[in-house]
């Protein structure tokens, strides 16, 4: 279409042979034309940009990649599980609270922390039983060793204090224990009063409380 | 007011970047705004701590905004500096781009918006962050001070004073998540988020300068997509936060020796100090950088250049050193300060090296085309000295580390153990160099500019 247009207004006759040749008449000489590009700069780059072989070109860069990726484990796991099977989860737990997705990956070990948390004053010291026993099953639940970690427990009961009773006679702070943490039935014989009806987890006041009645 | 603190903080590192250099591109100014804002920041705090002065949203903000209007005033009235990088972005060209430039892009995008929703969904769960680095900004914030914050003080966290202990490690992970929850914010995954985009950005930014617009996407999209990498860059861990400013604070070092512009060493200064306030195993990267300044300052006789890089980069590291020590916060030391040989030690980092090397679960394609690269490039490495300072730097840096991780005496864990998680996590900040000199590599930058005259000019230019 360019090249036509160019035929059209540039005649054999106006040639810059030519027009170095004596004539008898005087031709009045086209200016040359100045090299036309075919199309507009910017079509120009739109075509090259998004044309038929770029689009080839990303074609086959993507097949390549989707061929390659395909038989890696690491590119399948990034896509099916870490990017799509999380991206999913999300669209279906959209309205979950922050408590909730804390539990989804911390499980009952971070439930029974929040607990703790929401039955003591900031001011505690909880006393959490022999490490050993931490883990054992209470009922129809377990905690995991994460909660024999004091940061990790520190960091849901905080700013309370956690202690266990392992560290009896190395942490001086042993003896401002105001409340104790009851895991799977253990830590009862740590406070200074019988309980009649026990629960596997709870936390309780180390001291009996006298309730003041108006 | 969480959202006034974050742009504060993005305002901050845009006024820093700019005051530093003129000749940054649009795309590094945005990537370079938060890491470097927050990181200042950091500092800023640290600052403070020392002062007596408790670290609150307050003065943060204020130092924050005091700096703000003192650098937009220099950049302002001070030779133009802000007309002058105007000038420099306007000079804008339409970029040589396709649909392979748009897939990858695309693609990128994709991994970057999914990826970015996974962090923000989450709380913090994994189980170092839980243990040291947020919980230590949780109560930081809680408390207004890191010198005496009672996981360091108080006698019951007593094992916080044994070796490898959190308390040990440089705190910008830790105060950044601090000013997040000083800012009201319930979690601090918003911090990891925006360094996951910033460093997108970032790294496209800095490639741009080596590789066509179509080969730095492709480069943007494998880097963010390295399996391992990506995982992590949603946990409230340091080691994507680390490789952020050690990749990045590289690169920029490559761009200042290759493309002569002097102002961008000072930005690759700025990021390698962070890195080393980042994780203090960063100092392998400043070891490099220093070792490759050292070279170059005694050849061209810029011995003031030199001396001010090498003391400046090394600053946080020593900064740091002196502030434990000043305030007691001590735990002994598991680094062995003579040089020994233990044939065993050096067989088990060899072989779980290895493993790490040809592992493509964990890092895909990323080892693999590096070598297939590499190897493509020997003519032009040894003919033309092509990237010969990319690759010396990324050697030396993995080399000190190396050297670093055989001088730790492991009494709290075993070394095959200490090799699959904290050597494989340090691996990242390679993995965005590794790319990089893939794309700007003689034959695929060859390569893929014949793709570009192939798309958009051979033809009409031969007309």
């Amino acid at each position: 279409m360019a090249k036509h247009a160019h035929k059209e207004t540039t005649p054999p006759s106006a040639g810059p042979k030519k027009a170095g040749k004596p004539a008898g008449k005087k031709r009045p000489v086209a200016a040359p034309a100045p090299p036309q590009s075919p199309k507009h700069p910017m079509l120009r780059w739109l075509g090259g940009a998004f044309g038929f072989k770029s689009m080839a070109l990303a074609v086959v860069g993507g097949l390549l990649f989707y061929g390659a990726a395909h038989d890696n484990s690491g590119y399948q796991w990034v896509w099916t599980n870490l990017l799509k099977g999380n991206w999913d989860f999300i669209q279906k737990h959209r309205k979950a609270t922050l408590d909730e997705r804390y539990q989804m990956k911390l499980g009952f070990d971070y439930v029974f922390c929040s607990y703790v948390r929401d039955n003591t004053p900031e001011d505690a010291v909880i006393l959490f039983p022999l490490k050993k026993y931490n883990t054992e099953k209470g009922g129809d639940y377990q905690l995991t060793r994460a909660i024999n970690v004091k940061n990790w427990v520190t960091h849901f009961v905080y700013p309370r204090k956690a202690l266990y009773k392992d560290e009896q006679e190395t942490n001086p702070r042993y003896h401002d224990v105001t409340h104790v943490a009851i895991i799977a039935g253990h830590g009862y014989e740590d406070l200074d009063y019988p309980v009649r009806e026990r629960s596997y987890f709870t936390v309780l006041p180390k001291k009996a409380q006298t309730v003041n009645s108006e | 007011m969480i959202y006034f603190g974050l742009s504060t903080t993005i305002l901050l590192g845009i006024c820093v970047a700019l005051s530093l250099s003129q000749r940054l591109k649009l795309a590094e100014v945005l990537g370079l705004a938060f890491p470097v804002g927050i990181g200042l920041q950091t500092f800023a705090m640290i600052f403070l701590d020392v002062l007596n002065i408790r670290i609150t949203a307050t003065p943060v903000l204020a130092v924050s905004w005091l700096t703000i209007a003192g650098l937009a005033g220099f950049l302002y009235f001070r030779r133009g500096r802000l007309k002058e990088w105007c000038r420099y972005v306007s000079r804008f060209t339409c970029p040589k781009v396709s649909w392979l430039w748009l897939l990858a892009l695309l693609a990128a995008g994709v991994v970057m918006v999914m990826s970015v929703a996974k962090t923000m969904y989450y709380p913090t769960f994994d189980t170092d962050s839980v243990n040291g680095f947020n919980l230590i900004g949780k109560v930081v914030a809680h408390e207004g001070t890191l010198k005496s914050c009672s996981l360091f003080t108080d006698p019951n966290h007593w094992e916080m004073h044994g070796p490898a202990s959190y308390m040990t490690y440089v705190p910008l992970s830790q105060l950044a998540y601090a000013y997040v929850y000083m800012l009201g914010a319930a979690t601090s995954k918003i911090v990891n988020a925006l360094f996951f985009i910033s460093f997108a950005v970032a790294f496209y930014g800095v490639t741009s300068r080596f590789a066509t617009h179509t080969l730095t996407a492709v480069a943007t999209f494998f880097t963010l997509v390295t399996p391992e990498m990506l995982a992590f860059s949603s946990l409230s861990g340091t080691n994507f936060t680390h490789a952020v400013y050690a990749s990045l604070g590289i690169l920029f070092f490559v761009a200042w020796y290759y493309k002569k512009i002097p102002s961008l060493l000072w930005v690759s200064l700025l990021l390698l100090m962070l890195n080393s306030w980042t994780r203090t195993e960063g100092v392998a990267f400043v070891g490099a950088a220093c070792c490759v300044m050292l070279w170059h300052g005694v050849r061209t006789k810029t011995y003031k250049k030199l001396a001010l890089f090498v003391g400046l980069s090394l600053f946080p590291f020593v900064f740091w050193q002196i502030f434990l020590k000043a305030y007691h916060l001590e735990a002994p030391l598991a680094f062995i300060l003579h040089p020994f040989w233990d044939s065993h030690k050096i067989a088990v980092i060899a072989e779980e090296m290895w493993k790490l090397f040809t592992s493509f679960t964990l890092y895909g394609f990323t080892f693999l085309w590096f070598l297939v690269a590499l190897l493509s490039n020997v003519w032009a490495i040894i003919k033309k000295y092509d990237h010969a300072v990319t690759l010396l730097l990324t050697l030396l840096a993995w080399i000190f580390y190396t050297i670093l991780v055989y001088q730790v005496d492991y009494v709290w864990d075993s070394l095959e153990a200490v090799m699959r998680s904290s050597y494989k996590r340090f691996l990242f900040s390679f993995v965005p160099l590794l790319w990089f000199y893939v794309a700007a590599g003689y034959n695929v930058s060859w390569l893929f500019g014949k793709v570009d005259n192939f798309l958009f000019g051979i033809k009409s230019k031969k007309k």
